[in-house]
């Protein structure tokens, strides 16, 4: 029995009927290529210690019941991480409907579905660490709070008040004993559109996630740590024990019970082109909603030059025709004097139209 | 690789990181204790040149950068390694054998990871990571497009990771303006138009330059009131 999974009262590779000599697992090499063959590691099965039944336990999973005897049975070092997903109960084409919706009253009716192309739209399973258990310990130092306390002082015309900040430390001690349910991002959610998803408020069907599901499932990869998940669990519930406006002392804090595990929320990911951008909108696999979407913010046009270059263009070619082609020709100069480099004529032209009348009318 | 179930017999077939499977005859759980590689992953791409080519010309157009030409596409599978840095982060770093272009990601693509095997890559080309680094975490092999173009006079090149679309490049070809659309060009060549003919309504050129300014200072200042009325709503 491996130190890391220590099933109490539970034994190792004794199947009813069919004892084996041993927990390890056999290497099949008979006619496999050598690079199919696992080298020599240490397996075992998990069978319960009652019966000798064998067990259906998941990576993470701490207490399982047996399905051949019932007995209760405890696993008091898992291995691995417990991991779930949620089926998702929106569905794409809502999803896509959803997502339409906001952008066209985000942007006020400027853009529709007509006007945004849509790259694709896929379902993303982002990773939550959620940590459960009971978190308990004791914190003291000193509340300190600030009075205004009058202060009477002799002046020429009789006793004058004012008024001084008093600082006051009162000491305290206070014992924590609280249950813990408590979620962060696992990987970097920004690019999904997500702040973080409360999973504490919702009463959510989750199913056992396994390794086979990776194949049938797009997911974003876990890339906090599971110790980095821990630190800040514990940092955030030490923060929030300590009383505001106090100073600690001293404190003792323990996480008594607590699991870590991964949780894979839904989110439908759409992607959009509009004039020539990529935006995405993200929408909540489980109820629906927009989480957050980006929109195009309107480039307008600079109605300055939009008006006035015209103005001027025919104002000389109303004096003189070719004063144009000589203003164009001045005004191309300037720049190759400006930029100390050969401009190509046609780039400048398309660069100083793009200038003066580029962007949405 | 394969593992044999020492409850039935059956075998089963285990992937570098797992640390639990179940026998997929008898049902029985089965723990590995030690020997654990880590995890290699591939995520799967079905390549599009388009896709890439248009994650490219989106962050030119948004940074308002200049637009490429003579774009050249290439794809190919890139060995990164997940590693956890000294602070306890998790960064995605390119592996050894990783061609030297390749940087590290900011986050890996969300996506459709596999095992890796070969044949998931189909006829695309993979580099092979030629050693594993001490504090790899996870090893993946992920869709690269590496984007080879010419803007503004000088060559540049960029790297889009494939299902993310996220576009790196270390060097930018410089700023130019929105693109014209015809409608605004038609727009402009109308009210040159117009303001030919008001110039030709006033007397002398005096009257004339007073008429088109007058017209084009109205004209600026309806819209630029309409614009403002418009983000006000907004």
């Amino acid at each position: 029995m491996p130190d890391d999974m220590t099933a109490i009262g539970e034994s190792t590779g004794n199947a009813p009927g069919n004892p084996p000599a041993s927990g390890d697992l056999e290497i099949d090499g008979g006619g496999r290529e050598p690079a199919d063959i696992a080298p020599p590691r240490e397996t075992f099965s998990v069978t319960c210690p009652e019966c000798g039944g064998s067990l259906r336990i998941h990576e993470g999973e701490r207490s399982i019941r047996c399905g051949y005897c019932g007995s209760a049975l405890y696993t008091a070092a898992s291995k691995g991480v417990r991991r779930f997903f949620l089926a998702p109960r929106a569905t794409p084409g809502g999803a896509r409907l959803e997502a339409l919706h906001f952008l066209a009253e985000k942007t006020g009716g400027r853009i529709r579905a007509r006007h945004a192309s849509i790259m694709d739209m896929k379902l993303v399973n982002v990773p939550f660490w959620r940590m459960r258990g009971r978190f308990a310990g004791w914190v003291s130092g000193e509340r300190i709070s600030r009075k205004q306390v009058p202060v009477a002082s002799p002046g020429s015309q009789g006793e004058t008040v004012s008024y001084r900040t008093v600082e006051e430390r009162t000491p305290y001690s206070k014992l924590v004993f609280k249950g813990v349910d408590w979620s962060t991002p696992a990987c970097s959610v920004r690019h999904l559109g997500l702040q973080g998803i409360s999973l504490k408020a919702q009463m959510l069907d989750w199913d056992i996630f396994d390794h086979s599901l990776k194949r049938k499932m797009d997911i974003a990869l876990p890339m906090k740590t599971r110790r980095e998940a821990e630190r800040d669990g514990f940092k955030y519930l030490s923060t929030l024990a300590t009383p505001a406006g106090a100073t600690v002392r001293a404190s003792r804090f323990r996480l008594l019970d607590s699991d870590l595990s991964l949780y894979y929320y839904p989110v439908f990911l759409m992607r959009y082109r509009h004039a020539g951008v990529i935006y995405s909108i993200t929408v909540d696999g489980n109820d629906g909603h927009v989480v957050r979407g980006d929109v195009p913010e309107r480039n307008g046009v600079d109605y300055r030059s939009m008006f006035f270059v015209p103005a001027l263009a025919a104002l000389m070619a109303g004096f003189w025709a070719p004063l144009i082609p000589i203003a164009a020709a001045v005004l191309y100069i300037a720049d190759i004097l400006r930029n100390g480099a050969i401009i190509p004529p046609m780039g400048w032209i398309s660069g100083k139209l793009e200038n003066w009348f580029g962007g949405e009318l | 690789m394969l593992v044999r179930c020492d409850l039935c017999g059956g075998e089963s077939e285990i992937h570098p990181g797992q640390e639990m499977l179940f026998c997929g005859y008898c049902g029985s759980a089965l723990a590995i204790e030690s020997g654990n590689a880590p995890e290699h992953l591939i995520l799967p791409h079905e390549r599009n040149d388009r896709h890439a080519e248009q994650a490219l010309r989106s962050l030119l157009t948004e940074k308002r950068l200049a637009r490429p030409a003579d774009i050249k596409v290439e794809f190919c599978y890139v060995p990164f390694v997940i590693a956890e840095s000294d602070n306890g982060g998790m960064r995605t770093l390119p592996a050894p054998g990783a061609p030297s272009w390749a940087k590290p990601l900011p986050f890996p693509p969300a996506g459709n990871y596999s095992f890796f095997e070969p044949g998931l890559a189909g006829k695309e080309k993979v580099f092979e990571i030629r050693e594993v680094p001490a504090a790899t975490r996870q090893l993946l092999h992920l869709p690269v497009y590496r984007i080879a173009y010419r803007s503004a006079g000088g060559g540049y090149s960029a790297v889009v990771a494939g299902e993310s679309l996220l576009v790196i490049s270390e060097k930018f070809p410089p700023a130019a303006g929105a693109p014209a659309s015809i409608p605004n060009m038609l727009a402009a060549a109308c009210l040159f138009a117009a303001f030919l003919f008001i110039g030709r309504i006033a007397a002398g050129w005096a009257g004339r330059a007073v008429f088109i300014f007058l017209a084009a200072s109205a004209g600026y200042g309806f819209f630029s009131l309409r614009e403002r009325m418009m983000k006000n709503a907004g």
